[in-house]
């Protein structure tokens, strides 16, 4: 579904060049859920922009969903099938009223009038933003906000959706909601790319992606890299707490029967330990 | 006390209707106390530090900072500025200046320090939060990333080096080393007689740092103590959206002693574990 080939950028700025992205391969499949990890500022926006040409392609080769994003002809098509959902929400609201934000997409690729209500309402419904219909965005708090967000990525209901950092602002019961729904989004056929800071999210991801420095340093399944002292150390990440707790005991001589993901496995663990 | 607000209500005017944001808030803030916020997205939180910051204005009841109402007419609103740091939910949208060294120098424009002074100061933010000043000083704010905008923008408030400083989900978009680096920071000026406030979602970073911790919901204090009296009613909390740290929600399902912090779980588990070898 993304097919990412040696792809490089370089921002310009005053200073001149400023190499962000190099090398990137990476391949995702249809359907799969990907999480992305890595330091701030290490190229995950970044390369999440090139996805749906928000930045324009320089070096090497993408394709999403069969469109190759350096045709600059195809970009209006790309984007419906390619949304997403940014780390601050507040830079893509456009209208000003709710419902009128999640009808924007719909409204722009002329999806028939009569149909858009009952897409508006089912989106605002999946982010349980029911009765928010006739509020001002602005009034919203930082995770309302986030999820109307969500919801008018949703009105177009695309095939690839990027959160970047889409759950940093909710409490943690809301975060839950939006991380069971891009699982039902997933289940649905789409394909999820996440771009998050809270590792213990990433845990629910089919596979991990670890950047650093603009490249790709591991790309494997949530367990074999998440569990990866060496690899996370190395992105200067942190462990999911579980595998934290297995390693800090390691270390005092404690060895645990297997290295936990979750706090469920954790319990497991230290059960079979004793 | 350094901040007291007394039957603090706020109401929002929604298209004609009016909705409570905030009823009856009591509540006595100490010198030096830092503070952890916790409620569910909605609850209140972001406006409850926005009345104590003097940006927004009760309905009813008062604010009182170092023992005078900020909102009585006589009330020289340039004190508060000047011991106040306050670092938004959103606060890349404060950066504008061309650089990063004009952006977190702007707090110090009308300080009567001298130029090396300032430089001194903004210096030390930028490192504070993780930058090679020489690096950094003069990128454009627009050139960054998410996350290192939100750090150029706290390092603005830090470098007026406030008595109070109230942080609306400051962590947010910090990477993990980035956050934990803070959070050490945080607890360096607080030790040096800071008083904090900090709204978080994060119970394992307000474990970490925070000595009470302050649960509004549905536009009222619904729990106000220790970490550790706090997250000791979990499932109340839960019902309010809220989740303990892994250290508390751990050490109860293994029967340990009631632990807040990460370090503090573990050694507890090893002392279970390692015993139990034996
Ligand atoms: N418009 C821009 N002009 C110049 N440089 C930029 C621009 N946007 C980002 N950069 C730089 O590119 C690098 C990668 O930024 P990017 O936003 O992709 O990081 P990120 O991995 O998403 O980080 P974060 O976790 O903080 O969101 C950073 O060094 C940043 O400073
Ligand atoms: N300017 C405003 N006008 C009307 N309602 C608002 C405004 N700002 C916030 N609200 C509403 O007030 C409530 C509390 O918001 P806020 O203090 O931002 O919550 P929190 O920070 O806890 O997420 C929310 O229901 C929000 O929708
Ligand atoms: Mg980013
Ligand atoms: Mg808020």
């Amino acid at each position: 579904m993304i097919q990412a080939q040696n792809v490089g950028f370089a921002y310009e700025t005053d200073e001149g060049l400023r190499r962000v992205l190099h090398e990137v391969t990476l391949s995702i499949q249809s359907g799969e859920m990907i999480a992305v990890l890595g330091q701030n500022g290490c190229g995950k926006s970044t390369f999440a922009r090139l996805c749906n040409a928000l930045l324009p392609m320089q070096e090497g080769k993408l394709t999403v969903a069969g469109f190759d994003t350096s045709d600059k002809k195809m970009t209006f098509e790309l984007r419906r099938v390619c949304g997403m959902v940014f780390q601050n929400p507040d830079n893509q609201f456009v209208s000003s009223v709710v419902q009128e934000e999640v009808a924007f997409g719909p409204e722009n690729y002329e999806v028939p009038r009569q149909d858009i209500g009952a897409i508006v309402k089912a989106a605002l419904h999946q982010v349980a933003l029911d009765g928010f219909e006739h509020r001002a965005p602005y009034t919203l708090s930082g995770g309302q906000k986030q999820r109307l967000a969500i919801a008018g990525v949703l009105a177009l209901s695309p095939k690839v959706i990027i959160f970047d950092e889409a759950t940093a602002m909710l409490d943690p019961m809301c975060r839950r909601e939006v991380l069971a729904m891009m699982k039902k989004l997933q289940a649905q056929g789409h394909t999820i790319v996440m771009i998050t800071h809270y590792v213990e999210e990433a845990v629910l991801a089919d596979r991990v992606a670890l950047m650093q420095d603009g490249k790709i340093l591991a790309f494997g399944t949530a367990r074999e890299i998440l569990c990866d002292k060496e690899k996370m150390d190395a992105a200067k990440l942190l462990m999911p707490h579980a595998a934290r707790v297995y390693y800090d005991l390691l270390a005092e001589g404690i060895t645990l029967p297997m290295c936990p993901l979750t706090e469920e496995e954790l319990l497991e663990a230290i059960c079979r330990f004793n | 006390m350094q901040i007291q607000l007394k039957q603090l209500c706020l109401q929002y005017d929604c298209e004609g209707r009016k909705s409570d944001v905030l009823q009856d808030i009591d509540l006595q803030i100490g010198r030096g106390e830092f503070i952890g916020i916790m409620g569910r997205t909605g609850c209140g939180k972001t406006s409850l530090v926005q009345l104590m910051a003097g940006l927004l204005t009760p309905t009813s009841g008062q604010v009182l900072i170092d023992g005078e109402d900020i909102n009585s007419r006589h009330y020289d609103k340039t004190i508060l500025r000047g011991k106040l740091g306050y670092v938004f939910q959103y606060p890349e949208y404060q950066l504008f200046e061309t650089t990063v060294y004009r952006d977190v120098a702007f707090a110090l424009k009308y300080s009567k320090l001298s130029k090396k002074e300032v430089e001194a100061r903004v210096r030390q933010a930028l490192e504070d939060m993780g930058f090679d000043f020489a690096a950094i000083r003069e990128e454009s704010p627009l050139a960054l990333s998410g996350g290192e905008k939100r750090r150029v923008a706290i390092a603005g408030v830090l470098a007026a080096q406030p008595e109070i400083l109230i942080l609306d989900e400051p962590i947010a978009g910090l990477d993990p080393q980035a956050r934990d680096a803070f959070l050490k920071l945080l607890k360096k000026l607080h030790a040096q007689g800071t008083t904090i406030l900090m709204i978080s979602h994060n119970a394992d970073a307000l474990a970490d740092c925070a000595h009470r911790l302050i649960v509004i919901n549905d536009g009222k204090k619904a729990l106000d103590g220790t970490v550790e009296e706090v997250f000791s009613h979990e499932e109340v909390l839960s019902q309010m959206h809220l989740d303990v740290s892994f250290a508390s929600r751990m050490s109860k399902k293994l029967a340990l002693p009631h632990s807040v912090t990460y370090e503090a779980f573990v050694q507890n588990l090893k002392a279970k574990l390692g015993g139990d070898a034996q």
